[in-house]
């Protein structure tokens, strides 16, 4: 019993007397907890958009009263195709020859909760005929809207695990003072990381692009080199991020703290698996300037709305210049013993 | 001639315990010094300080005439080479691959690096992964990557700590063809033999400070008058041992001691051979008196060793190490 007691106190104890390993290990998960749990709180309304076209304005107006659906009046067939794709709704109704034709993807669980709300708020305000239609065009279903975003979330982890744990494990290994040690440049010890780590996620991501294109056929309408580029500067600016989180972290449990505090909200929050339009308007504002957000916006609307530079330029440079940042802090603050 | 390494009132706190407390140094060109203590004196700090590896507390360290700033880092790094106390490598690495990446970093050539894995005679090795080889060999590799730029100023910090007596034989070669060729080097020890045999200058180093220094000859000059005495026993129960340690203490003000457990021996350093004679009749009739089997008794001068137990009361090292 003794040996139990005591066996157990070295535990507790060691436990106790880090305190980074305690704020990692308390702290942080109740912190993302709570978090997670103010944004999928179920006393807040979930909010599904849609989008109408020609509906009569009594029927809006009963929409409007809904408080789960969040409502955009598109003018035109290329507002609809570019919410669809962007997944600013989730589906789409329009009114015509006396009936309404509801567009949704029923594969897609959001569209399909949206869907039965649309049916309840109509039967009690039309009595028109109702027609489903599955969504016919390219780039508007669900899987479509999903790949990109896990291309994007690949790129993510890729430089924060690849990287960033690589750099925390050979610190922790004391693999790197005597690199330190050396007049090594710190600027190509890094690069040389990064650019290492990059080949092995543009062939891993290439597969990834290649592969699912082939199966779920998805509608590639933009240019490759635009990929190429986006994907590329996304990947530096992830580098950046992953140098900057890998700066401090000596212990296993600090590193995969800190590593999971900063991939594991963006992957819930950036619209990954689910638009993050879903979310309030406050919210939006600070989720769409998330790196792993403008990332997997831009390959997205590469993949399904052909964007080109122009378009581009502008969020992939705030990318560029947070993962900037994050590189200069993180290798100011490196900790190389 | 300008001193290489000239380093004034050092000292080193980590959080409230000072592990240097004002060092001075001065060492000219192409000496080899040693740096004797025993562990925790603060050797490692010192070394890793003088490396630029940490920032001290107080103090200058000038190395070339330079401090460790910034604009300074880039030329003492080329100039100096180093032999962690651990060095430790990518696993999945052959030997010439590391001596690659290091020779890329010193910008030095492909038959710079031949040459040294020969010299450190690493050949037969030069292609098994860094995982395989022997603590020895490991050190080897450290000490190989320490002189690829062929640095004036070579730091090994306890190179030869952990290894079995055939390795660091092998070490002490190395280092003594280091040694030849005129470089200037600063090693640390707790290895009396290893600071004795290879050292031009000696410091002893204990609680972050300099109890003594100079060549082996002045600092042994300096105590010759020390006397050491050894007692050989065959056995000892415990609570012999307790009697005899109350003893030992009683006659401190005489000599400083030291209990061999493992090789049954007592060792006695008196500052003088003024009451030898009365030492040891004393000394044989208390053992006696203990019930101690007394097979054998030295007396001899006194080495680095008992030196270091005189002036600060602990061992470096038990010597049969």
């Amino acid at each position: 019993m003794k040996q139990i007691q005591q066996l157990f106190l070295i535990s507790v104890r060691e436990f106790l007397r880090e305190p980074e390993i305690l704020f990692w290990a308390f702290v942080f998960p109740i912190s993302l907890a709570l978090v997670l749990g103010l944004a999928f709180d179920t006393n807040r309304t979930t909010q599904y958009p849609i989008g109408l076209s020609q509906i009569p304005p009594d029927v809006i107006k009963k929409f409007e009263q809904n408080p789960h659906l969040k409502i955009d009046v598109l003018e035109n067939k290329d507002q609809v195709n570019a919410f669809l794709k962007k997944g600013k709704i989730v589906l789409f109704l329009e009114f015509r020859q006396n009936a309404y034709y509801v567009y949704y993807d029923k594969n897609y669980d959001n569209a399909k909760l949206a869907y039965l709300e649309v049916i309840k708020a109509l039967s009690n305000s039309s009595k028109n005929q109702i027609i489903e239609k599955e969504i016919e065009i390219a780039g508007a279903r669900y899987i479509d809207y999903l790949i990109p975003g896990l291309i994007a979330m690949g790129v993510m982890n890729s430089a924060l695990w690849g990287i960033g744990w690589t750099f925390i494990n050979m610190r922790i290994k004391k693999l790197l003072k005597i690199f330190s040690a050396s007049p090594v440049n710190k600027n190509y010890f890094f690069i040389a990381f990064v650019f290492a780590r990059g080949l092995l996620s543009i062939i891993e991501n290439l597969l990834l692009v290649v592969i699912v294109s082939f199966f779920f056929k998805i509608p590639f309408l933009g240019n490759l080199f635009d990929l190429i580029f986006v994907y590329l500067v996304g990947y530096l600016s992830f580098s950046g991020i992953a140098i900057f989180a890998a700066c401090r972290a000596n212990t296993t449990v600090v590193g995969n703290g800190i590593i999971n505090a900063i991939t594991l909200p963006m992957m819930v929050f950036s619209g990954i698996f689910f638009s993050y339009h879903s979310f309030p308007e406050v919210l939006v504002q600070i989720i769409q300037y998330l790196p792993l957000t403008i990332l997997a916006d831009l390959i997205r609307s590469i993949f399904l709305e052909g964007i080109t530079w122009i378009d581009y330029i502008f969020p992939l440079s705030i990318l560029a210049f947070q993962g900037w940042i994050f590189y200069l802090v993180g290798k100011k603050y490196f900790l190389w013993k | 001639m300008n001193p290489i390494i000239e380093v004034k009132n050092l000292k080193k706190r980590f959080k409230d315990f000072w592990a240097l407390k004002g060092i001075d140094l001065e060492i000219p060109p192409g000496t080899f010094v040693s740096v004797l203590g025993p562990n925790g004196a603060g050797k490692t700090t010192l070394l890793e300080i003088l490396e630029g590896l940490q920032k001290p507390t107080e103090g200058v360290v000038k190395l070339f005439q330079r401090e460790w700033t910034k604009e300074n880092e880039k030329f003492l790094k080329q100039k100096i080479g180093l032999c962690l106390q651990e060095t430790r490598f990518i696993d999945k690495l052959t030997v010439r691959e590391i001596m690659m990446v290091f020779s890329s970093i010193y910008d030095v050539s492909k038959s710079r690096v031949d040459e040294v894995i020969d010299l450190l005679n690493l050949n037969d090795k030069k292609d098994t992964y860094t995982e395989n080889l022997s603590g020895g060999q490991k050190q080897r590799l450290a000490l190989a990557i320490s002189i690829l730029h062929e640095p004036e100023l070579l730091f090994l910090d306890e190179p030869t700590t952990g290894l079995d007596p055939e390795a660091r034989k092998n070490i002490w070669d190395v280092l003594m063809y280091f040694k030849k060729t005129n470089k200037t080097i600063i090693l640390t020890t707790h290895y009396m033999e290893e600071a004795q045999n290879l050292s031009d200058y000696i410091y002893l180093i204990n609680q972050g400070k300099i109890v003594a220094q100079g060549t082996l000859n002045q600092i042994l000059q300096q105590y010759s008058k020390f006397v050491s005495l050894v007692f050989h026993y065959d056995q000892m129960a415990l609570s012999q041992k307790q009697k005899l340690h109350r003893l030992l203490q009683k006659d401190q003000e005489l000599f400083q001691f030291q209990l061999f457990e493992h090789e049954k021996k007592i060792k006695l350093v008196l500052k003088e051979t003024k009451q030898l004679m009365e030492i040891i009749e004393n000394w044989i009739a208390k053992l006696k008196k203990l019930r101690l089997n007394l097979y054998d008794l030295e007396i001899h001068r006194p080495n680095l060793n008992d030196v270091f137990l005189y002036l600060t009361g602990t061992n470096l090292k038990q010597e049969s190490e």
